[in-house]
């Protein structure tokens, strides 16, 4: 290891802990609002106009349950690399979607915490997915042992 | 007990993400969707499953109605239901309009009593924000049963008002609806 990168490795360890928190709590709350609200939860995935509808049902079933199991993973420190990694392909791909509706300008929610929640897709929504992404990352790189 | 340096050329020969990883990966993946498709069996009204005609699938696009077509129609003839949500619509709406965010339609519909409005109105035209806007066509879908004689889509939506110059208001409460001139006491 060279002596210009450990400090920056203790650094990215130092943050892990809290950005581990943080993400695990963000990605437990999205994946309850959405548990028992399938039917429109298909729905707000429908509007993006990316998939087909038998995608967009097996995606409303699973993604929810995925956001839970992810930020339980992450918070209680279990199999922390798979965990991150995943968290930062899922978020990157909620990122893709948004910029996606946003280059067609489609006025829709981003069912992103639950399909009661107000928020329109739009800039916010790519910066919350953006950061997200950046915290897997984060976590990813402080290289977790979880042997 | 290792050496901190030692300890530190281990870390870093591991790899980020190791065949491993990729396994837990995936077996985090199958538990989430067992979970999901298996819970979704049990439940009073499952989500129907690879079913084209299902919740995922994108409504018809409904009837639309321009603009320039609401330019001399009273707030009589036409209401106008603003179905943006709250951040939207505080920016400014169509003047006598109500407003009935998706986020909670029906409930608002069925909380400040529209839906007999909406059967004594000539033309019911949903506003939503921009020309793509499936929103819109879901909350028409949603309001199918009701068989009004004359619903409607704002073709544009609100640019394409805002943009055709017609009377706008933002200086009301985005969840108090204004009350159409026919409904009024007389004076």
């Amino acid at each position: 290891v060279s002596t210009a990168s450990a400090p920056s490795l203790m650094f990215v360890r130092t943050l892990a802990l809290p950005v581990r928190v943080l993400l695990g709590g963000v990605l437990i709350y999205a994946g309850f609002t959405k548990l028992n609200d399938g039917w429109r939860f298909a729905e707000a995935i429908a509007n993006y106009r990316l998939l087909p509808a038998q995608a967009n049902q097996i995606l409303a079933l699973t993604l929810p349950w995925l956001e839970v199991a992810l930020g339980l993973l992450l918070i209680l420190g279990l199999w922390l690399r798979a965990a991150a990694g995943l968290s930062a392909l899922l978020f990157l791909g909620f990122a893709a979607a948004v910029i996606a509706a946003l280059a067609r300008n489609l006025d829709i929610s981003c069912g992103c915490f639950g399909t009661g929640s107000a928020s329109q897709v739009g800039i916010k929504t790519l910066a919350l997915d953006l950061f997200c992404f950046a915290c897997g990352i984060v976590i990813l790189l402080s290289r977790p042992s979880d042997e | 007990m290792s050496h901190p340096a030692a300890d530190n050329t281990s870390t870093a020969a591991r790899p980020l993400f190791s065949a491993r990883d990729l396994v837990r990966a995936l077996c985090i993946l199958a538990l989430a969707a067992s979970l999901g498709l298996i819970l979704n069996t049990q439940k009073k009204h499952p989500v129907p499953v690879l079913d084209a005609a299902g919740p995922g699938a994108l409504p018809d696009r409904a009837p639309r109605i321009a603009a320039k077509e609401l330019q001399g129609m009273s707030r009589t003839t036409a209401m106008l239901i603003d179905i943006r949500e709250d951040e939207a619509a505080r920016k400014g709406r169509p003047k006598g309009s109500f407003h009935a965010p998706m986020s909670r339609f029906i409930e608002t519909l069925t909380e400040q009593d529209l839906i007999p409005r909406m059967n004594a109105a000539d033309i019911v035209v949903l506003v939503c924000e921009s020309a793509d806007c499936p929103l819109a066509d879901r909350a028409y879908k949603l309001l199918e049963p009701l068989k009004l004689a004359n619903l409607r889509v704002l073709d544009g939506g609100w640019e394409s008002y805002e943009k055709q110059g017609l009377p706008v208001e933002n200086d009301v409460p985005a969840h108090q609806p204004v009350q159409t001139p026919a409904k009024e006491a007389p004076k």
